[in-house]
This record gives C-alpha cells, structure tokens and sequence, in this order.
C-alpha cells in the first residue's frame, strides 16, 4: 500500500482517466463529477463531448435513413424504415432542444452538458434503430428520451440558468475592470462590492439618457412657446390695427349720418320752398284762368257745347304714361335737381324756359302768346263760322292744354289734384 | 526470435522477444523508424518505467502475444466492463499503485488491450459508487469550495426523483 501513497488515481494524464471514464456510463461520469475537481473538469469535457458526439451520431444515422426512403411522402409511410426515420425525427427535436438550451454556456466555458442521462438514453435509442431492424413503437421508445430531456431542461431554466447569467456579469466586469490575471482573485473577493459598482454604472448610464432625453423635450418646448409668443404679439397687433381700424370707420359713420342730417335738412328745407313755390304757382294760374274766365265770355257762346273732351284726353295721355311709372326716390331725386337748377333763377325766367321745354317737348304744342291768340281771333272773325267755331274751340284745347302739360311737368306730386283742379275749372 | 533489449528507467534490462515488444505501439513505431538491426543487441531506454512495473507489463505481453490485435477505438461500440479474461483480472489483482502505474506504463507505451482492462478495472472500481465511497477508495480529497460543490450538485439534481 505505499504505492497507493505514491501513485494515486488523480496522478493519472488525462488520457487515461478519459479512457477510464470511457467505460462508465454518461450519467455515472454527471454524479462522479461532484467527487473532485479533476474529475469535475474530465467528466464535464465527456458530457460535453458526447453530446457533440451524439449529435453527429445522429446525423450520420439519419442521413442514412433518409436515403434509404422513397421521395414520396405517401409511399414513404408504407416503407419498412419509417419508423426508424420517425423516431430519428423525434430525436433530432429533442437535440435540437437540448442544443438551444445548453450549446451556448458550454461555448462559452461556463458550463457542461449537464443532463448525462438523456446522453445515455439517446445513445441506447440510437443504438436500438441503428441496429435493430424493427424497433420498438416510437411512442414507448422515446417517452423515456423526452421525459428526461424535459426534466433537465425545466431543471436548467428553472434552477441553473439564474446563476449562470450572474456569472456572465461577474465576466463581463472582471473582463472590463480588470486585465490583468492577478488582479482576478482580489475582485472576486470584492464582487459584490463590483456588481454594485455595476449596478450604480447602469443606473447613471439610464439616468443619464433619460436626462439627455428630457432636456431635448425641454428645449424643443421653449422654442414652440417662443413661437407662440411671437404669433401672439402679432395677432395682439393685428386685432388693436382693427380696432383702430373699427373707430375710425365709426366716426366716418357718425360724419356720413351728420351730413346725412345736414342733407335732410336741405331737403325739408327745399321741400318747403318748393311747397311754396307751389302755392306761387297755384296762385298764378288761378289769376291766369280769372283773366281767361273774362275774356271767355265772349267766346264761350259762340262755341259749340261739344267742345271736344276726347281731343283733350287724348293730349293728357302720353303725359300720364310719362308720369306714373316712376319711383318714390328716383321722383325725389328728380325733383332734387330741378329744384336745384331752379334755385338761382327767377320765377319768370323758370317759367319761360319751361314753355320753351313744353314746345320744343313731345306734345309739339305751340302756345300762342296772348297777343297772337287775340290776333288770331280777330282774323278768325273773318273766315266763316264753321271754320271759326273749330278754330275757337281748338285754341280753347290748346290752352287748356299747354296749362295742363305746364302743371303735369312742373309740379307731378301733386299733379293728380292740380289735374283735378283743371278739369273742374274745365268743367265750369 | 530476435531479441530486444530493455531497459526500464532504474536500470535494469529485459531481454524480450521483439514481438512481444512489438505489441507496444511505441516500441514497434521506434524500431520501424530506426530500422532493424538484428546483429547490434540495442537496449532500448525506457525512462518512465521502473523494473516492476516493466516486468509486470512484459508478463502481460507474453500472456496476449498471441491475441489477435484489438479493434480500432469505436465510439458506437458499447463500453463493457463485464468482459474482463479471469487471466487478467488476476493479473491485475494489485495495489491501486500499481494499477495506476501499469496504466501509465500502458499508455506511455501505447499497449491498448493492457489500457483498455486496466481501465476497465479501475472503472469496475468506481461503477455503482457514491462519490464519497469513491473518494474513500481511492484516498481522493474534496478539493471543492463549498459553493463550488453546491453548484455542481444542484447542477445534477435535475433527475433526482422527488
């Protein structure tokens, strides 16, 4: 027994502890390697290498399966290798998954294939369609692979993973913090005082963007309310030019409604004249008609009783259709500037000048003076009395009538009484 | 039969025939290499294997000179332990220095049937063990931190029926 002092089972090379381990199953090599370190580190390369190994197995096998299956799908079910390919199939899921789970911690050195027995397991089911021609139901020969396979990864997310994502930080901070190997044991020692670090590293890194970000949004703010500002001083502008605007156009309006009055004014105060005017009028006719009525006499027996009513309402006609279409403010307006070019002349200049527009006018009735009517009568006494009697009747028409178009053209607002006036003085 | 002559790293030479030597590959590459010289009695240096143990590897090659050579490591092949000639399982009932030392010599001279039961029979040792017998038996100390072997153990806990 002093060469077991000497010589001891850890003193081997690696080699030879591999090929002792060789002999042992996947999951005795996962349960020895909580024994010692050494058998750690060679049983953890095994596991790790049998599952590469196994993967390769498999895809060999399968490869060769699947040559061995017709193209077709229909036909392919029908084949004595379909079951082989369909458990191959379910393997190569469970692979899969076990690869997804593990392959990348074992890359990156942090860990082994953990689960020896699913190891086991695939290789006995690997071994059974490689050589057996007729395995077992896929259903009973797998449920054992994907129990085990389903329990170490669940074991794995659960329990496992945690811890080794704790190591990746620790990594990461000794791969940053520290370059040197000597310096790797002394952090350690400190490692919760450097995952701190860490941590507060993170959280001023987070906080940092959230200032920035904030800052941004403030500024972005200042320059909006800047604008807003500026887009009120205008409208605040804007809106004292229209009120500005607004008075001045009310005091325009208070001066158009003060020239407005002013004009009414005038205008009763025309009115007025004008109504004077009138009654002048009026009583220049009456004195006119009181010296036809005395030389009538004379005349008024000698002509026939038919003096002719319809020669006379033929002549007032024209003049009614002339005078009765016309509005209220186109009649004032009219009478406006009548009045107007009437206010500097006289009377009786007026009055020539509206005898000349009545002959010169539509009616093309000449108003003998009173001389040439009286001429005119002393010639008719010459002629015979037919002729006479037509004449005298005629002038009496033409006087009555040039009275007439002188009341209708001169004095329309109260031409209907004025007409009326004339007709009873006719009448009598 | 030519001879061979070896001799083991305290001194002492062995006269073997060169078949027999043959059947380490190491032995038979360097003699191939260097060529065969029947009338020079070259002695062969092995400094890594003491007498004892250089004896105890001749008597195992003059026991299987007339094996058939062993087939090629196979990976697919299934691993048994079972299968162990009575021969050699007395041959090989020795000290566990011994053993370890046969293995080294096994393997330094790359004589694979005497590796392969070698290891087998360290292997039958460890099978069916819990990792503190296995410690016990061959004087292994637990060089694991605590934290270290708690993480290793709840590594394997995923298939411990509940």
């Amino acid at each position: 027994m002093k060469m077991a002092g000497r010589v001891t089972i850890l003193y081997l090379p690696e080699v030879a502890l591999e090929k002792i381990f060789s002999f042992l199953t996947y999951d005795e090599i996962a349960k020895n390697r909580v024994v010692c370190k050494k058998f750690n580190e060679v049983g953890s390369k095994l596991l790790s290498r049998g599952f590469i190994q196994l993967e390769k197995k498999h895809a060999a096998i399968y490869k060769r399966v699947k040559s061995m299956l017709p193209r077709r799908e229909s036909e392919r079910r029908l084949h004595p290798m379909a079951r082989h390919s369909d458990i191959l199939q379910a393997v190569e899921t469970r692979i899969s998954m076990l690869n997804m789970t593990y392959m990348k911690y074992i890359e990156s050195n942090l860990l082994c294939f953990i689960p020896g027995k699913v190891l086991d397991e695939m290789k006995h089911v690997l071994t059974l369609v490689e050589g057996d021609h007729a395995p077992p139901r896929t259903h009973q020969l797998l449920q054992e692979l994907r129990d085990l396979s389903s329990m170490a990864m669940e074991h794995f997310d659960e329990h496992i993973l945690p811890g080794i994502k704790e190591q990746l930080n620790r990594r990461e901070v000794l791969s940053c913090s520290a370059s040197s190997l000597s310096k790797v044991p002394k952090l350690f020692y400190n490692y919760s005082l450097t995952n701190e670090i860490h941590k507060v590293k993170k959280q001023s890194k987070t906080h940092k963007h959230h200032i920035t970000f904030l800052t941004q949004s403030t500024q972005k703010l200042w320059e909006k309310l800047k604008r807003q500002n500026v887009r009120l001083k205008a409208q605040a502008f804007k809106i004292r030019e229209q009120e500005r605007k607004i008075q001045e156009q009310t005091t325009k309006i208070q001066e158009q409604e003060g020239s407005l009055a002013d004009i009414k004014k005038h205008i009763d105060e025309w009115d007025q004249k004008y109504k004077d005017l009138t009654s002048d009028l009026i009583r220049a006719k009456d004195d006119i008609l009181s010296a036809m009525a005395h030389s009538r006499p004379s005349t008024s027996n000698a002509l026939p009783s038919s003096s002719p009513p319809k020669s006379y309402k033929s002549n007032i006609r024209p003049r009614m259709s002339h005078i009765l279409p016309r509005s209220c403010i186109g009649f004032q307006l009219d009478l406006e500037r009548k009045r107007k070019s009437n206010l500097l002349p006289e009377i009786p200049v007026k009055r020539s000048r509206d005898r000349e527009e009545a002959k010169g006018g539509e009616l093309t009735l000449k108003i003998p003076s009173f001389s040439d009517m009286q001429k005119e009568a002393k010639k008719d006494g010459d002629p015979p009395d037919s002729s006479a009697s037509r004449l005298r009747s005629d002038i009496g028409s033409m006087i009555s009538s040039s009275f007439e178009s002188l009341l209708r053209s001169k004095l329309p607002g109260i031409s209907t009484r004025k007409r009326k006036m004339a007709e009873d003085i006719d009448l009598k | 039969m030519p001879n061979i002559k070896l001799q083991s790293s305290d001194g002492e030479t062995f006269e073997v025939d060169v078949e027999i030597a043959k059947c380490s590959v190491t032995i038979k590459t360097m003699l191939e290499d260097l060529g065969m010289d029947d009338e020079e009695e070259e002695v062969v240096p092995l400094p890594n294997v003491n007498s004892a143990i250089l004896r105890k590897v001749i008597h195992w090659a003059t026991y299987h000179k007339d094996d058939p050579p062993p087939p090629e490591d196979d990976e697919n092949k299934e691993k048994r332990t079972d299968d162990i000639s009575s021969w050699d399982a007395d041959f090989l009932k020795v000290d566990q220095g011994t053993l370890f030392e046969l293995i080294l010599a096994a393997n330094y001279l790359d004589i694979k049937g005497l590796l392969d039961v070698t290891c087998k029979t360290v292997a039958n040792m460890i099978k069916g063990k819990a990792p503190e017998e296995i410690r016990k038996t061959f004087n292994i100390k637990n060089d694991f931190t605590a934290s270290e072997e708690e993480q290793v153990r709840k590594e394997n806990e995923w298939c411990e029926e509940k």
